[in-house]
């Protein structure tokens, strides 16, 4: 875990240290508001347990260096048990993330066309509620991000984008069983999700 | 007055921050085999229960299965629906509740599998 924390530091230090040599980038700054789709995948308890998760989610990036840049964004989204064998007598798992990333945005110039590419790391936190009273479980780890979005602008005078994008989480939490393939099972999951927004550049 | 509804208040906050019976961040998971004195598997209604439930589902047709659930600071029982009549299991501290329907596992939490309960 700390040595892929490692990794993205050095990144950034990378990036920054770059920075430095080239001529100067006008930094381009913008705010995202989205709607999310959480699909969970593969082999886990939240693929097996549960529904497809709605939500929304709020970014905020700067631009500045050759393409490069950092954001942040924090999702909040909401699902349903599908299997209570799996995941447990819960009701209204919800899933909140905080994520920082580095993000790459090309820009197809006069066409009003952009193409974006990040990765980052965040917390990753699942909250369910007990059936009938007011108890919560809950669940918290680590998450990778890898995402990708196409960007189109609408309003050149406002600078103003609607994007689509699929973006996968890794999520890692600490869940200890003795048998080690159950441990795993439900300690990390990957959702699929899909983004559909509006940006405002600035 | 003042003074006495704030320690009401407060006393109300610590009540219902301090009594979760959940334990955040760890779970409960308990698989096996139910099958008859013949050795036939069965379909039964599973369910893993604290004072509330805690996880419910169904045993195959040959018998297997496998209930995950949010573990619970209290003991849980696996609550079989038949009269077991024995047991066994990887872990210690497992019983055959009074009732004779539910098995009492040792704790609200970790892994508990079953080679094979034997119900009549």
């Amino acid at each position: 875990m700390m040595r892929k924390y490692l990794l993205f530091l050095i990144m950034l230090a990378a990036s920054f240290s770059n920075a430095q040599e080239t001529e100067k980038q006008k930094a381009r700054f913008s705010i995202d508001l989205k709607g999310n789709l959480g699909i969970p995948v593969g082999d886990n308890f939240m693929a097996d347990g549960l529904k497809t998760f709605s939500g929304y989610g709020l970014g905020f990036q700067a631009v500045f260096v050759k393409d490069f840049g950092l954001g942040v964004e924090f999702n909040q989204m909401f699902s349903s048990v599908k299997d209570v064998s799996v995941f447990g007598a819960l009701e209204d798992p919800r899933l909140t993330d905080l994520s920082f990333y580095l993000v790459y945005l090309h820009s197809f110039g006069e066409s009003g066309l952009d193409l974006e590419a990040k990765a980052g790391i965040g917390s990753l936190f699942l909250r369910s509620e007990s059936i009938n009273w007011g108890d919560k479980f809950r669940q918290y780890g680590n998450q990778y991000i890898l995402g990708a979005k196409v960007l189109y602008t609408i309003s050149k005078p406002n600078n103003v984008q609607i994007f689509f994008g699929p973006k996968l989480y890794f999520f890692t939490s600490d869940i200890n069983f003795e048998n080690k393939k159950l441990e795993k099972y439900y300690s990390n999951a990957t959702i699929l999700n899909l983004n559909l927004g509006v940006r405002f550049n600035f | 007055m003042k003074t006495k509804q704030f320690f009401y208040c407060f006393s109300f906050f610590l009540f219902s921050v301090s009594c979760s019976d959940y334990i955040d961040n760890a779970r409960i998971y308990a698989e096996g085999k139910i099958t008859t004195q013949n050795g036939q598997g069965v379909i039964t209604p599973l369910q893993i229960t604290n004072s509330f439930l805690v996880s419910e589902g169904i045993s195959k047709s040959d018998g297997t299965f496998g209930l995950g659930g949010p573990a619970t600071i209290d003991s849980a029982n696996l609550f079989v629906g038949r009269k077991v009549l024995s047991f066994s299991a990887n872990v210690t501290g497992c019983r055959i509740n009074y009732d004779s329907l539910s098995i009492k596992l040792p704790s609200g939490e970790g892994y508990t599998k079953f080679d094979n309960i034997t119900v009549e």
